[in-house]
Parts: C-alpha cells; structure tokens; sequence
C-alpha cells in the first residue's frame, strides 16, 4: 500500500516530470491566474444593476466600497439616467460575455468552458475525462484560448507519458517481461496515464491560480470592508477545516484508488487472455468458465470503484458540512452591519461575491491533498513503471547507441557460464560452450534442461550469474553488448506476426530488404509456396497474431523474418518441430548451406536436425552433459545414443 | 455489419440507439425508478428550502418587508406580528437571524445527506446496467466464429468492453432524467416569470430557436469527429497489446526504436484525434453558451428596470402572496434566478445533445458487434447429442475460408476406441479439419457423421460438449498447476488431477516444483518449459475426460523418451473414446491405429501403419523414406 511518505515522493516526482512542459504549464498557469481579474469584477455589475437601477441608490456611501478600478465606471454611471444605466450596463454585459463568458452577481450568467464527455462508472471512462478537467474559471474569448492551450498540453502530456512507458517496458529484461501480464500494461498506459496529465495541473496551476485568487480577493476585500473581518476569517479557515477533516479521508481515497486500478487493470488481463486465446479456451470447452471468470472480475473492478465512489461521497458530505456551516457563522455576524444599514443592500451582493471567492480557494486547497491522492494511485502505477522497477532494466537495452566497433570475426564462447533465476533458481551450472563462425552447433536434450535459457545468454539477453560471455575470445564492455546484440538474429519457438504484410513482417529483419530478398529468405525457409497461395501474397494482411496461419506457417515466416536480417549469428529455437519433414530436411540443408560466414545455433529435438549439426551439446537438468559431433556422440554409448535409438527404433 | 455513417444520421436513429439499451436497463428497473425517486425528493427539498431561505434573507433581513405568508404558516410564525404588518421592525429582524441560520443547518444538511447517498446508489445501479452489457458483448464475442476473431483484434475487444459500453450507464441520466429535469426546470422558469411578466417569458422562451440551429449545424461533424477518436484509442490500445505480446520478438530483432516509432504514431493519432473531438465540443459548448447569454442579459436589465419603476407585477393579486405585489428587489432576483434557471437548464440539454453524439457513437461500436450473426447457429430441429455409439465419419468435406480452398473431399472414418492420426505437411488443413469438427468453423458441402447422423444435426453446444482439443499453442492461464489441469473441471478431485497428470507424464516434473501443484505459474507459465507446458495441457485435455480427444501436435516440443511413454499411457487410456492426433512426427503417428494423410486439402493416403508402409508408391510410404532418409542425405551434402 502506499504511504503518505510515498504519496508525496510521488508527488514530488510528478512535479519534476512536468518540468518538461514548464512553458506550456506557464502560459495556462498565467492566463489563468489573470482571469481572476475578471472574476473580481463580476460582483461589482452586480451591484451596479441593484444600486444604480432596482434600488436607485447612489447617495455617495455606495461608492465608497469599491475598489480603485471600478471607480471610473461607477463615476461614469453617475452622470446617467436610470434606463441610459440600464443601455450602459447591457452593453457592458454583453462585452464581457464575449471576453470571458460572465457578468453579474455571483456571475450570475458564469460559465467556464468545458469539453466534459459522457462517462460510466468506472475509472477507465473517467480516466479520459480527467485528463481534459480544463480547470478554466471562465469561458468566452479568453476561456476559450485558455482551454484550447489546456487540451493541447494535457493530450501532448498524456502522450509522452505513454510512449515513455512503452519505451520502459520494452527494455524490461526478458526474464520480467515474461511474468508481466499484458492486459496490466494496456491498463497502465491507457488508462492510469491520463490521470497524471489532470494530477500535474492540480499541482501547479490549481494552488497557484488558488493562491493568487485568495491573496487578491482578501485584498481588495479588506480594502473595501475593512470592518467585516469576520467575513475573511471565516471564509480562510474553510481551507484548514477541510485539510485537517480529510486527512483521513485522502489515506482512504489512495487507497481504494490503487485497489480498483488493480482491479481494473485485473479485468482487462481477463479479457485479453480470452480474447488471444479464443481456440484453446473453446477447445476445452470452458467457454463458460471463462465467461465466469470474467464476469467476477468485472463486477469486482466495479465494486472496487465504487468504494472509490463512497470515500468520495464521505468527502463531498464533509466538504459541504463545513462550507455550509461557516455560511452561516458569517451570516450570523453579518446581519448586524446590513440591517443597522451600514451598507447598501448591494453590497451585500459583493460581500457574497467575495466570500465565495476566497473560500472556494481556501477549500480547494484544502481538499488539494485529497483531490490529489486518487490521481497518486494510478501515478504510482505509471512511475512503477518508468523508475522503480530499474533492477529488472535490460540494462543493453537502455544504452540504445553504441560507439564500440565490436564485430564478431570468429568465435562465442560460454566459460564455466552459471546462470539462476532473480528468485534464486538456479538453471543452468557451469556450461561451457564454444561456437565458431562458419558452424553449426546444435543444443539438445530433454525438455526443462535449460536449453532455451542457454540460448538467452548468447545475445545477452540475459547476463551470467558466474562465469563470462567471450566473444573472439575477449570479454564484451556494456558497448560492446549493444552490437552483439545487433549482430545476433534469435528465432522464438512461439513466433510472434505483427499487423502488417506478410512482406513487412519479413522485413523487420531489415528495413530495407527488398521484395527479390525477401522473397529469397522465404524461400529458404519454405515459406514462399504457401505465401503465393494466398490471393494478396505477400501483401497478406496478418491480422490478430496471424491467426490466419497456422503455427508451422508463422514459424517460417519467423525464419524468413531472421535469415532476410542476415547477421553472423542466428539462433533457432526448435525451427522444425511443427515443420512436416519434407520442409524440415529443405530448412536443415539450407541451415547448413548459411553456416558460410556465420554461426548458426539450432535448439532442436529432432535427431534429423540435430545430427546435421558440426558440434551437437546434449544438456541435461541444467548442465552440458555430453558434446561432440553425432559420430562422437553415438560411441560414447551415453544419453545421446540411447535417445537416438528410440527415434529410429 | 450495419453500419452508421456519423454523416447520414437522424434524430430517430440516435433515439434508436438508446433505445436499444433498454434490454439491459430493464433488469434494474425498479432501482432506476428509485435513484429517481430520490433525485426527484432531493431538488424538490434543496429548491424549497434554498427559496424560502434566501427570500427570507433578501426581503425580511437585508430589507425589512414583511414575512410572505407561506414562509410563515411553514415556520409557525406568528402572522399577526410578521405577515400582517407595513414593515418589520429591527428587533423582529435580528430575532429571525438565528431562526434562519438553524433552518439553513438542518435542511442543508438532511438535503446533502440524501444527495450524496443517492449518489452512490446511482453509482450501484448504472454498474449493474453497464455489467450486464459488457456481459451480453463478452459472451456474444466468444459466440462468434473464429472467422471473426481472425481479423479483429484484441485490444480493439478491450477497448469496445470498457469504453463503449460504458455509454450504457448515461443513457438513463443523460438521455432520459437529465432532459427531463432540464425541460421542467425550463418550463417552471417561464411559468413563473409569467406571473411577473410575460415580455420575459416569451424572452425566455424562444432562447431554443438559435440553439435548435446551431445544434442542427454541428452535429454532423460532432458525430464524425467523435467517432473517430472512438476507433484511434481502439486503434492504439490493439497497437499497444500487440506490441506487448511480441515483445521478445520485438527486442531480440533489435527493433525496438522502430516499434516505439509505430507506437508513438498511433498514440499521436489517438491524441490529434481526441483533441479535435474535444476542441469542437468545446466550441459549440461556448456558442450555445453565448446564444443562450444574450437574452438573459436582457432579461436581468428589463427586470432591474421594472423594478426600479415598482410597476405591479403582472399577476400581482397571486404574487402579494408571496411578497411580490409591486416589483422590487426580491421580485428583480426571484424573477431573473428563475429566467436564468430555465435558460441555462435549455442551454444545457443543447450541450447534452452535443454529448449524446459521442455516446451514440460509441453504443453504436458496441452494437456492431452485438448485431453480428453468430455463423455457427443451430438449426431449428437441432437435437442434443447424446452418447457417441459409432465411429466419427468423413463423408466427402469441403471447407474454404474466403479467399482460398483448404479441404476438398475429404473421405475417412475415425473409429471408435482407436487412435487415428492425421498426417500431412504444414498447412495442409490438418487443425481446420478438426476444428470443423468442433464446429468452430462451418463447412460448405460434405458432412461430419456422428451415430450416422450430420453433426449439424446436432446443437453444437452439445457436440462441444463431447470434444476436448489440447491446441498447438500451450495456453496455460495464471493460476496454479492444479487449476490449470482442471481449469474445465473444475469438480475434479486431486487425485483425479494426479492421475490427469500421470498419464501425461507431468507429474514427476510437477513433484520437483517447490509447491508441487499449487506451485504459482504465472503469466504465460514462463517459468516452465515449452515441453512442460505441453504436458499440462495434454494432463488438462485428459482430465476433461470427453469421448473424443484431440490432441494437435502433441509432441512436438517433447524429448523422444516422454513422447514414447506419453503415447504409450494414452493409447491405454483411448480404449473406449476416439482420439485424434494431428502431427507430422513419424514416432508419433507410428503409436497410431489408423492413419490418414493430407495433403493439398484432400485425403492422399488413408490405412493403418503395416497397410500404407506395404503400399508401393504411396504417400505415405514417401514421408516415412524421406524421415528416414534425412540423416543419410544431410551426410551426403556436408
């Protein structure tokens, strides 16, 4: 759970993100703290209309209580008649309807622009929704341009902090990418992102706009009523009665607004896992299972908001209690002055005006802390990923470019290479392994021995625990990683397609591959016939994963995909096991043929891929158990030999 | 699929998306009435009471007129002293000080009590109507073919669940309550400045003209822009999802900047397309905001001057009630708070419209998919299928996606109590042809027998029922070993689960796992190993212990010595089912009892081992040189 202190670090590092904007954050921060110029204004046309027209009134008292600015207007109106008043103030009025949207009594026809869409009860639709909270607190010409500058600030935010969580992710290391689910990273980055975008404008443009609004509106309220403290006083300390009351409330608001964010995230992983495996959840028949358990998790990310919703309700009641009470202590203490008429009923307009000003602002910030702790829980969750999880950096990954001139020439070698899991399993114990450029080298033996872990370590994927990774014969600096890695081209035993062509998805080996090369590479990993089976060929559309195709046809397209790369190192991870073996004996000879000036490392079962490989290593429960080519291997009479004997039994 | 072109879109149409929705508002019908219910009591409370007080505050302490008769019968004044009088006196009015401060506390508070308890019961009602429908979609989404699922995406599944369908909620508040309240407050408005002045009130009336123009001006493009930013944040929620499921292949192929390039540039589509939607709604919220402004401004200085003047009101006979015989302060506030109520309530139901445009939209996303057909139907006098008591019959099928043929003529019988293993190259249509079994896709001609009846025949739910496939892919969930195994049964005991996993051969890897079979796995069971993860399935396959079972490239990731005991233990366990094992590995199918061979979508080869190996020049005789010849040609090229 996150605690207070936490809450603020996170806070704090909300702040030091948003730097990034600081002029963008400037100009709304400014227009928007002059629009309480504005707001000022607003009751004094109230109390024009009532002194100058209903009560006609403007015995030298009235013009008393205004503020230097508003002197020249109430001078002006003096000079007129009641209806020349009345055409005086319309066009007044109309003037600042069109500036900022208000004018009269409490601004009485007040409006701040808003773009609020239709939301359901969930904080996935609320998320959107908070993002685009302009905070204006006026419309018209200057509310509009204020908004406009908003939305453009908040939408660009939202994208950085996406696409800076993308970048994070990806450079997780392989090892915590696999545990992650995929529907919490879509939850993350869709939907906790546009929280921070609303949080950071709560914490710079919200207290500053509220503190200068505050400072000037006691100001001028002083100045003008000098006599009626109480009014001030009473209207402050809703600030401090708000803060103190929901200290409690904010611990609450973090929490459950972590909980129904894990929940929400909880429900998407759900349906991602339905969605992406359609056939096998159909083909055991627990459709209804599945519809189940999507159900509960559905309805638990509802519930976890509404308890959100109560704590909010808690906190809205309280609000008000205080509000409405403090109202009515300064009503109290106010009905002296006014019916011994020390001012002018419209004045009273004013006093009101004024008072709602300064304890909106006080009470805003006041509940800042509480406003601010929802949009923690879902922050939290956004920088969790972008700073807290550095231990789990692919840390080659991160570095991106390199000035090392590292190129393989001859040889990877794996010395007394031991490697265990960040829980503290470990898989594989002191291999060691050598693979020399123009080989084929074979990794073979029963399932769960750590072959494809083994595999991970020649690009680095994964960093020994012990032992070291040598490449012609010198250890790699970090640089040094980097254009291994670039140099290695690793095919996954469950191939991903992406939603692109056929061709496209071949050449994301290499960008520039053109169509004669990657039609050549799917030819040598027998792909070609099938992809000019299909009506568009290679400008097939791989929809969903590929779902079109089937396993053994996204595997060779994944072969095509490494061999277009062309890079010294290729490594295959069991290439041939959903292969029928006419395709497998053409894959396997046209392997041997691409050995000529690179590495190829096959991980593979079958005794028809292994034996063409030059150096076989049969691994056993995490360790190199036997090597050697199949000749060797066969008289040593060990593992090998008795697994090659029951394939060709 | 119906599609709504935002252009070509009428007011009866938008009103028949919402009507739609009614299906899933109806279970909660007496709770919506409820949440009314208390809506209705909560501003009918805060109105009285906010009038009453304020009208007390303006006319009987701030000036000194005296109390109206209905404020005193409510508060039990004494009228003689305060109705009945020209003026009251100082004293009378600093006695009502207190008075009124302690109505002001009670009310208040019990008006905010109801107010925020109906809130969250608000909150628990629109729930359940949204729940109902994201569960109508889920379950319609897992109805659908897998053709549909062929070309639609995940992310785009996630994002029609959470963000479409959540429209649902609104459609009572925003389309049904929120008019309405707007409407009556609209109405009140004019009915009550009537009695002041009926000038204002024809002023408040045609305030809708200009509005009804503008909204008819901008819809259109509102609808267009709204929609689109509907299906860009689909778009880069598909983006993100793929891109996080192939990450490995993603980082390994060092592509990572070039992904985060096509990332970023749908996100900048989502964001461009959001923005624009906002950007508009945000002005025809300002323009509806100034057409609704200028003739209230009118409005406020008509009445300031009237009031000036202390003409009578215009029904002054009714109003003396209340204190307004003449125009006057109070009479100037009561009648401009009512006309700016009534406008702004207009002026707000144009903004709503402007908002039900994207909630349209995106009820419409959700309807799309609810209105597709399901292809796999049943027919009219389908019949459950009940026990399998003869072979599984191929009789002549032919299955073609649309734009290509996969099976033609495909003729065999699988019998019962035998393994049958279909054979053939990589994307000969082995696994389609066994999902035709399962109904998942339809067949064109031809026909799947069981008990010599068409399968089609049957409710297909009933024929899934008999089926269990352990697919090629190894899905395993994020549950324990234990729930995985029996994630269909989830009955079984664990010795049923043991025994499930014996045959598998998974258990002796499962005894060495640190919590045996409550051990975590974890998202997509990384931490086992692909063989293990087929083991699993295969050991949830068996357990699910259905007459017929397909197992599609059981073997593929397993070490010879487990697949020999694994098909050793299954073709014990196959006694009395029929068993289907689709595969190309020769070791495999050799465990077989009947063989058949595909090959360019039709049956090239069909007998047991001994028959077909016998068979000069057959195909499968080929295969079995080839397998075997590997060896033998790779020593000759090297």
């Amino acid at each position: 759970m996150i605690t207070g202190r936490v809450a603020i670090q996170t806070v704090g590092r909300a702040l030091k993100y948003s730097l990034r904007y600081d002029f963008e954050l400037a100009v709304k921060g400014m227009t928007q703290a002059t629009s309480i110029f504005w707001i000022l204004l607003l009751p004094l046309t109230g109390k024009a209309i009532v002194d100058f027209i209903v009560v006609r009134d403007i015995s030298p008292p009235s013009d008393a209580n205004v503020p230097f600015f508003f002197l020249p207007i109430i001078d002006y109106m003096l000079t007129l008649s009641v209806y020349e008043t009345a055409f005086f103030l319309g066009a007044l009025f109309i003037t600042m309807l069109v500036l900022v949207g208000a004018y009269g009594t409490d601004g009485a026809q007040r409006s701040s622009a808003v773009a609020w869409l239709s939301e359901g009860e969930d904080i996935a639709t609320r998320s959107e929704n908070a993002a685009n909270s302009m905070h204006s607190l006026v419309s018209g010409l200057y509310g509009l341009f204020e908004s406009l500058w908003h939305i453009r600030v908040a939408h660009r935010l939202n994208h950085t902090l996406r696409s800076d969580i993308f970048h994070r992710f990806k450079s997780h290391s392989i090892t915590e990418l696999s545990n992650r689910a995929n529907g919490d990273v879509v939850y993350r980055a869709m939907y906790d992102t546009p929280g921070v975008s609303n949080i950071i404008f709560n914490l710079w443009v919200g207290p500053i706009t509220s503190f200068v609004n505050l400072v000037t509106t006691i100001l001028v309220m002083f100045v003008i009523f000098r006599n009626e403290p109480v009014v001030v006083w009473g209207a402050i300390a809703v600030g401090p009665l708000n803060f103190f009351l929901m200290l409690y409330i904010a611990k609450l608001s973090r929490k459950y607004g972590t909980l129904a964010r894990e929940a929400g995230s909880k429900a998407t992983a759900v349906i991602e896992e339905g969605l992406a495996n359609m056939m096998a959840v159909q083909g055991i028949g627990s459709t209804d299972i599945y519809v189940e358990k999507f159900r509960k998790a559905s309805w638990f990310s509802f519930s976890r908001f509404r308890q959100v919703v109560l704590v909010g309700v808690s906190g809205n009641f309280i609000g008000f209690v205080i509000g409405a009470n403090m109202v009515y202590i300064v009503f109290y203490y106010l009905a002296v002055p006014f019916i011994n008429q020390e001012y002018s009923p419209g004045d009273w307009f004013v006093i009101w005006g004024y008072y709602g000003a300064i304890s909106a602002s006080a009470g805003w910030l006041g509940r800042l802390w509480l406003t601010l702790q929802e949009g923690i829980a879902g922050m939290h969750r956004v920088f969790m990923i972008l700073d807290s999880e550095l231990e789990n950096v692919d840390p080659i990954s991160e570095l991106q470019e390199s000035d090392s001139s590292l190129t393989l020439t001859e040889s990877i070698q794996l010395e007394n290479v031991s490697y265990s899991y960040p829980g503290g399993r470990e898989v594989l114990r002191e291999i060691n392994l050598s693979a020399n450029i123009g080989e084929m080298v074979a990794i073979s033996g029963p399932t769960g021995a750590g072959k494809t872990t083994l595999a991970y370590l020649i690009p680095a994927l994964i960093s020994p625990t012990r032992g070291r990774l040598l490449v012609d014969g010198v250890e790699p600096s970090q640089y040094d990683l980097v254009r291994l890695r670039e140099q290695v081209s690793f095919v996954f035993q469950e191939t991903s397609v992406f939603n692109d062509t056929i061709a496209n998805n071949v050449r994301m080996g290499r960008r520039d591959a053109s169509i004669d090369d990657v039609q050549e590479a799917a030819r040598v990993a027998g792909a070609h016939e099938f992809i000019e089976d299909l009506p568009e060929g290679y400008e097939t559309n791989l929809g969903k994963a590929g779902a079109k195709l089937s396993v053994g046809q996204k595997q060779r397209i994944a072969i095509a995909r490494a061999l277009v790369s062309n890079k010294p190192v290729l490594i295959l991870d069991e290439p041939t096991a959903a292969l029928d073996p006419r395709t497998e004996n053409e894959l396997v000879r046209n392997l041997r043929m691409a050995r000529e000036g690179r590495i190829v490392i096959v991980i593979a079962h079958r005794l028809s891929t292994i034996r063409a490989a030059d150096r076989i290593y049969v691994m056993d429960d995490g360790a190199i158990v036997e090597w050697g080519d199949h000749e060797s291997l066969m008289r040593q009479d060990g593992i090998y030999a008795r697994f090659v004997s029951l394939q060709t039994a | 699929m119906r599609r709504i072109e935002p252009d070509k879109v009428h007011f009866a149409d938008i009103v028949g998306i919402f009507l739609r929705g009614w299906p899933y508002i109806r279970p909660m019908a007496w709770h919506v009435l409820g949440f009314i219910g208390i809506s209705v009591i909560a501003t009918a409370w805060g109105t009285f009471w906010g009038i009453t007080i304020l009208t007390m505050i303006y006319q009987n302490v701030i000036l000194d007129q005296p109390v109206a008769v209905v404020s005193a019968s409510i508060l039990f004044l004494d009228h003689d002293l305060l109705v009945h009088v020209e003026a009251l006196t100082v004293d009378q009015r600093f006695q009502l000080v207190p008075l009124i401060v302690m109505l002001a506390v009670i009310s208040g508070t019990l008006g905010a009590m109801i107010d925020n308890g109906g809130d969250y019961y608000r909150v628990w009602v629109m729930q359940n109507i949204n729940q109902n429908l994201r569960m109508h979609l889920m379950s319609q989404l897992h109805h659908l073919s897998l053709k549909f699922h062929a070309d639609s995406k995940t992310g785009d599944g996630i994002y029609r669940l959470f963000q479409d369908s959540a429209m649902v909620t609104q459609i009572i508040q925003s389309l049904v309550i929120d008019p309405f309240l707007m409407s009556v407050r609209f109405f009140i408005g004019i009915f009550v400045v009537m009695f002041f002045s009926p000038l204002l009130a024809v002023a408040i009336l045609v305030t809708w003209v200009p509005l009804v123009v503008l909204a008819n001006f901008m819809s259109a493009k509102l609808r267009h822009l709204f929609l689109e930013a509907r299906v860009r944040n689909s778009t880069l929620t598909s983006t993100i999802q793929e891109s996080i499921e192939g990450i490995r292949t993603i980082k390994v192929n060092g592509l990572e900047r070039e992904r985060q390039l096509i990332f970023e540039n749908a996100s900048v589509d989502a964001f461009v397309a959001s923005h624009n939607a906002r950007v508009r709604l945000l002005l025809y919220g300002f323009l509806a905001f100034m057409l609704a402004a200028l003739p209230l401004t009118f409005i406020e200085l008509y009445a300031a001057v009237l009031a000036f003047e202390q003409v009578p009101t215009f029904a002054s006979d009714l109003l003396v009630l209340f204190g307004f015989a003449v125009w006057s302060l109070g009479a100037q506030d009561a009648a401009r708070s009512r006309a700016r109520e009534g406008v702004s309530n207009i002026q707000l139901l144009f903004l709503l419209w402007g908002r039900a445009q994207d909630m349209a939209m995106g009820l419409n996303r959700v309807y799309q998919i609810l209105d597709l057909a399901p292809e796999i139907q049943n027919r009219v006098d389908a019949v459950p299928l009940k026990v399998i008591e003869s072979d599984i019959r191929f009789v002549d099928l032919q299955f073609a996606y649309p734009e290509r043929r996969v099976l033609e003529n495909i003729t065999f019988d699988a019998k019962l109590g035998e393994v049958t293993a279909i054979m053939g190259p990589t994307g000969s249509g082995k696994s389609t042809l066994m999902l035709l079994l399962l109904r998942l896709f339809e067949y064109q001609g031809g026909a799947i027998q069981i008990n010599d009846q068409d399968i089609r025949e049957f409710t297909f739910e009933s024929v899934r029922e008999k089926i269990t496939l352990a697919t090629q892919e190894n899905i395993l969930f994020s549950l324990s070993v234990r729930e995985n195994i029996a994630y269909a049964r989830q009955d079984a005991t664990l010795d049923e689960i043991k025994e499930a996993a014996r045959i598998a051969c998974a258990d002796e890897f499962i005894e060495q796992l640190p919590d045996g079979y409550e051990t975590f796995l974890g998202e997509r069971a990384s931490k086992l190993s692909t063989g293990q993860r087929q083991r699993l399935v295969i050991a949830r396959a068996i357990l699910k212990d259905t007459p017929i079972l397909i197992l599609d490239e059981p073997t593929a990731s397993l070490d010879a010595e487990t697949e020999r005991r694994i098909m050793a233990n299954l073709k014990e366990w196959a006694a009395a089912r029929t068993v289907f094992l689709v595969t190309h590995r020769l070791s495999t199918i050799r465990q077989a009892d009947r063989i058949a061979f595909i090959r360019d979508g039709t049956i090239a080869d069909y007998g047991t081992h001994n028959d077909l190996i016998a068979k000069p020049d057959g195909e499968y005789q080929r295969f079995v040189e080839a397998e075997l010849a590997t060896a033998q040609q790779l020593d000759e090229t090297a």
